[in-house]
């Protein structure tokens, strides 16, 4: 099964040769699903805040939220799977 | 646009949440057992499930975009160049790299460290503790070679690189025996010991410091680095807690005291040295395997006595194995001398602890040697008293839960100690997470298309920022950052020199916020550098909206209070280089606000400060083009046309390798040097120009490929699309009398990309100059219908960006051009009397401007045009008296000017009495 969709892949790819053009809409994709996702309050958007945007572990998100890292590993994964699929239109459920 | 429903997802989260929880083989059976409740449910889970596992060997988003990434490698860093990145977290990233000055081969770790270095004193304290720390040289510890900051201001470490493992995973796969782990440990101990004789105390000792090569050498690292990153001059040294905050330090090898906010000392690396040979010894953490939550572990360094080594040995048989015997020889090893020394290192007051590291050491070889060691074991009743003498307050409270005591605000001055430190914690952590949105817009700034996500970002860090802000009490860092965060939305909604959301009102609003927190630190603080900083950012910022907004008092003001600001600025010491940039950067935007005042004399002046302020390095060229470019308008507004040119050929040739590095500003400076450009060469409106009309074409195309390039690139940027209008303006207008159907094309390209921006007084206006333009080339092209549609909305534009009706009406602007536009229709429709009275109206209303025909060219040019105009059409319906004496005013006005500007070609022109090009096409067809 192939996951990422060659658009949001291609970007990342892009983003992460130093494409300045990429990365900016990357970065756009994703704050706006992540907001999205916590206006639906399907997530704590700190955690990704911390653990994406800001590039911290996640024993030291965890450090930081006051909760185990267990619970931040399980956050972030499931908020991984949300933003994965809001940036792929084309997976069936 | 998500294949997942906000339902669906609100339906399988809980299910996700339980799953997740679970062991990965736990999980198909679980799943199994859904399926035969709900298949449907289960179906869904399992196949985010399989994505799940998908994006964890994908390692999707493990990376932010923006983190220095693969766009470090071959950067260079001092002597060394970075080949690729080893390591990532909280604290910065770090870098393999190879030396690069070719003297002799040698790798190195380049660390990145993520701090704010916020002025010169902190920097330079950087580099002095770094130089310190590099005179630690000792065989087993690894070499600081270099600390610094790299040109683009982040601090770095270059340390001896290491090729080893963490030292406890060195023992477990060597199974080293206890007697070899201590010998192994008794290094760790002599590079420790000399550290502390050079009064370096290490503070971070863990397993993933110390690690062990392939030959058996261990290495310490990161000497020191902990103090380094985290103090701050004299301020009272951040707790422990405050320190993780910055994912500096590890709580789990911490001291009680580094928890508490205690002082660190020797006895601090004595304690982490006891937690790491315990861990060695009896292969887990004195606070018992597992994860624990900071507030368990901030519990158990503080107040719970470890177990005794010898009795966790005979746990599993694994742990024995891996020290090559048996679980029971294991207890009785490590039971007495072993426990009783491990009790002394991990006392948990510091007094009690080996005095020294070399204490430490020497009862370890009196064991090793069955000699007798110093340290007394405690007997119970030792250990009770002395505990409950040290915890009176807790130990009441050992029958409720202790999650509740961590909680409560009652149980004595202890717990309400802790309670501040987790406090101070937060603090720290929000302002660090605020400052950390801050540095990310800096990074984003540039890139095109990213408006919109820097303005979100740049707002939750106001919201992280403000929710600190009841604690400011003349707190001058918090409030600076504060205001630093307001400039920073502000900029965002709308500075009209970058891309921007056109919220320009908002922007206004944010800046105000900014100054209220600015001024009271400057008037408690006047020499405050950075608080002067955001201050001249913010008089600039307001200067240039209020420019956009077509105010011209108070640009002018805001431009004086910039001008001063930027003095008093330029008056401390020492200004760091990026700020001379910007400093350079504020002088320019001053000099082209007194530009569009027409006072050149101010406008030259600060060209010539921007110009004067020297840059060392690698940036001294930088806005140099922009700067020449400001020059050669300033000189071709001041009929200096050759001189323009020339600057104007600078001015490109320096804004092209600027604009190379492709930030939307700077391309946006080459734009505007081709602009200037084409117009010194011929632009239509007959204002000084050389009259070379097809290189005048030639250049705003240039100008306007450029303007489209950052339009279509970012669907947010304003400003791309009002350089595509008024790169378009000067092309149609130029064309229109040679081809105006080509020039229509052009006109309406850029009314669509106009169009497509949110409406405000900017666009409205730029609307309204493409429709009076374009109204010339409808009517040539037959179309009159439509030209005067054009006009009539043209018009309507203008009065709602509240530029029209006017009573007084600047030369060249557009509520000129546009009523222009009107009077050259009655003329070109065969209604020569309400021309001639639009005309004679249009002169009054310039004259009641009060144009200074006598030292502006600009003024000059627009009313000579107009009287000739209207001699025109005078002499059409035989009012040649009338005529002749317009034409005379004409005559004398350049004459004068020849006197003023002798030699001008331009002048020549004037004084052959040509009439302006489009009347005499006008006259032509009509």
């Amino acid at each position: 099964m192939e996951t990422t969709g060659p658009r949001i892949s291609a970007l990342i790819d892009l983003a992460e040769q130093g494409d300045e053009l990429s990365a900016g809409k990357l970065f756009s994709l994703l704050y706006g699903e992540l907001h999205c996702l916590a206006r639906h309050q399907l997530a704590r958007p700190q955690i990704v805040d911390l653990k994406f945007f800001c590039g911290f572990s996640i024993g030291e998100v965890a450090n930081m939220q006051g909760m185990s890292e267990r619970t931040v590993q399980r956050r972030w994964e499931k908020a991984r799977i949300y933003l994965h699929r809001s940036l792929r239109a084309d997976l069936p459920l | 646009m998500s294949t997942l429903t906000p339902d669906q997802w609100q339906e399988v989260s809980p299910y996700l949440d339980e799953l997740l929880e679970l062991a990965p083989e736990q999980r198909a059976g679980w799943l199994h057992s859904l399926s035969k409740k709900d298949a449907r449910l289960a179906s869904m889970v399992q196949t985010l499930l399989d994505e799940q596992r998908q994006l964890n060997e994908e390692g999707f988003l493990e990376r932010s975009p923006l983190a220095p990434g693969a766009r470090l490698v071959g950067q260079k860093v001092g002597a060394y160049t970075l080949t690729s990145q080893i390591g990532q977290g909280g604290m910065g990233s770090v870098w393999l790299a190879q030396r690069s000055d070719g003297r002799f081969e040698r790798q190195a770790a380049v660390k990145f460290v993520n701090i704010a270095l916020t002025n010169r004193a902190t920097e330079e304290r950087f580099k002095r503790e770094g130089s310190i720390l590099g005179r630690l040289t000792h065989p087993h510890v690894a070499e600081l070679l270099d600390a610094g900051v790299s040109g683009d201001g982040n601090p770095y470490l270059i340390l001896e690189y290491v090729d080893g493992v963490a030292i406890d995973q060195y023992c477990d796969e060597h199974k080293l025996d206890v007697d070899a782990r201590i010998k192994l440990f008794l290094d760790v101990l002599s590079a420790v010991a000399e550290a502390h004789a050079n009064l370096i105390v290490h503070r971070d000792i863990k397993p993933s410091n110390v690690l062990v090569r392939n030959d058996g050498q261990v290495k310490l690292l990161d000497f020191g680095i902990a103090k380094l990153i985290t103090e701050e001059g004299d301020a009272a040294s951040p707790t422990m807690l405050t320190m993780e905050g910055a994912g500096a330090l590890t709580p789990r090898f911490a001291a009680p005291e580094q928890v508490t906010g205690g002082t660190v000392t020797t006895a601090t690396d004595v304690y982490a040295l006891g937690v790491l040979l315990y861990l060695l010894l009896a292969g887990e953490h004195p606070a018992g395997p597992g994860v624990h939550s900071a507030a368990d572990l901030v519990r158990s360094i503080v107040e719970v006595e470890a177990p005794r080594a010898s009795g966790i040995a005979l746990g599993e048989s694994i742990l024995a194995e891996k020290r090559s015997t048996t679980p029971e020889k294991l207890r009785r090893q490590l039971s007495g001398d072993l426990d009783t020394i491990l009790g002394k290192a991990l006392k948990k007051n510091p007094q009690e602890r080996y005095a020294s590291v070399t204490a430490f050491a020497d009862d370890l070889r009196r064991y090793l040697k069955h000699e007798a060691i110093s340290a007394r074991p405690d007997t119970f009743a030792y250990r009770t008293t002395k505990f409950l003498r040290r915890n009176l307050a807790v130990v009441s409270l050992t029958s409720i839960a202790i999650a509740l005591v961590i909680g409560s605000l009652s149980t004595g001055l202890w717990i309400a100690n802790r309670e501040r430190k987790i406090a101070e914690q937060r603090f720290s952590q929000v302002r660090q997470l605020a400052n950390r949105f801050i540095a990310l817009d800096e990074q984003v700034r540039g890139l095109p298309g990213s408006t919109k996500v820097r303005m979100q970002m740049v707002n939750d860090s106001l919201q992280y920022l403000t929710s600190l802000g009841s604690d400011i009490h003349g707190d001058n860092d918090l409030a600076l950052e504060i205001a630093n965060a307001y400039v920073r939305v502000a900029h965002a909604q709308g500075d009209p020199t970058s891309p921007n959301l056109g919220l320009f009102a908002e922007a206004e609003a944010s800046l105000n916020n900014a100054s209220r927190f600015v001024d009271p630190v400057l008037s408690r603080d006047p020499g405050n550098q950075r608080a002067l900083f955001i201050a001249t950012t913010i008089a600039h910022d307001r200067m240039i909206l209020a420019s956009r907004r077509g105010d011209q008092a108070e640009m002018l003001k805001d431009a004086a209070t910039t001008a001063s600001l930027i003095g008093r600025f330029m008056s401390t010491r020492p200004v760091e280089v990026r700020d001379l940039y910007s400093m350079r950067y504020f002088y320019l935007n001053v000099a082209a606000k007194y530009l569009d005042g027409r006072d050149f004399d101010d406008a030259i002046r600060y060209c010539q400060r921007a110009l004067d302020i020297a840059i060392p390095g690698p940036r001294a060229n930088d806005l140099r083009g922009a700067a020449l470019y400001f020059l050669a308008y300033a000189r071709w507004q001041a009929g200096d046309l050759d001189g323009a040119l020339k600057t104007t050929g600078e001015a490109i040739e320096l804004s092209k390798v600027e604009a190379a590095g492709g930030h939307a500003s700077l391309r946006t400076n080459l734009a505007n040097a081709y602009d200037i450009e084409g117009s010194v060469a011929g632009r239509a409106d007959a204002e000084p120009s050389l009259g070379r009309s097809a290189e005048a074409l030639r250049n705003f195309q240039k100008a306007l490929d450029i303007a489209e390039d950052l339009a279509q690139k970012d669907a947010n940027d304003n400003l791309g699309r009002h350089h595509v209008a008024m790169a378009s303006l000067e092309i149609g207008n130029i064309l229109r009398h040679s081809n105006p159907k080509d020039a229509l094309t052009v006109y309406d390209h850029a009314l669509a990309r106009i169009r497509e921006a949110r409406s405000s007084v900017s666009t409205q206006r730029d609307e309204a100059e493409l429709l009076a333009g374009s109204s010339y080339a409808l009517r040539w092209t037959g179309r009159e219908n439509e030209a005067k549609q054009r006009i009539t909305r043209a018009l309507e534009l203008l009065k709602q960006a509240g530029r029209y009706p006017a009573d007084k009406l600047e030369p060249m602007t557009d509520t000129y051009d546009a009523l222009r536009a009107q009077t050259d229709d009655y003329a070109q429709s065969g209604q020569t009397d309400k021309a001639i009275a639009a005309y004679q109206e249009l002169l009054d209303k310039l004259m009641a401007w009060k144009p200074d025909l006598q030292n502006d060219l600009r003024d000059a040019t627009c009313i000579s045009r107009t009287w000739t105009a209207l001699a025109t059409l005078l002499r059409r319906t035989g009012r040649k008296q009338e005529a002749n004496r317009l034409e005379a005013q004409r005559a004398d006005l350049w004459s004068h000017w020849s006197g003023k500007l002798p030699n001008a070609q331009f002048l020549l022109r004037q004084s052959l009495n040509q009439i302006a090009p489009r009347t005499a096409v006008a006259a032509s067809r009509h």
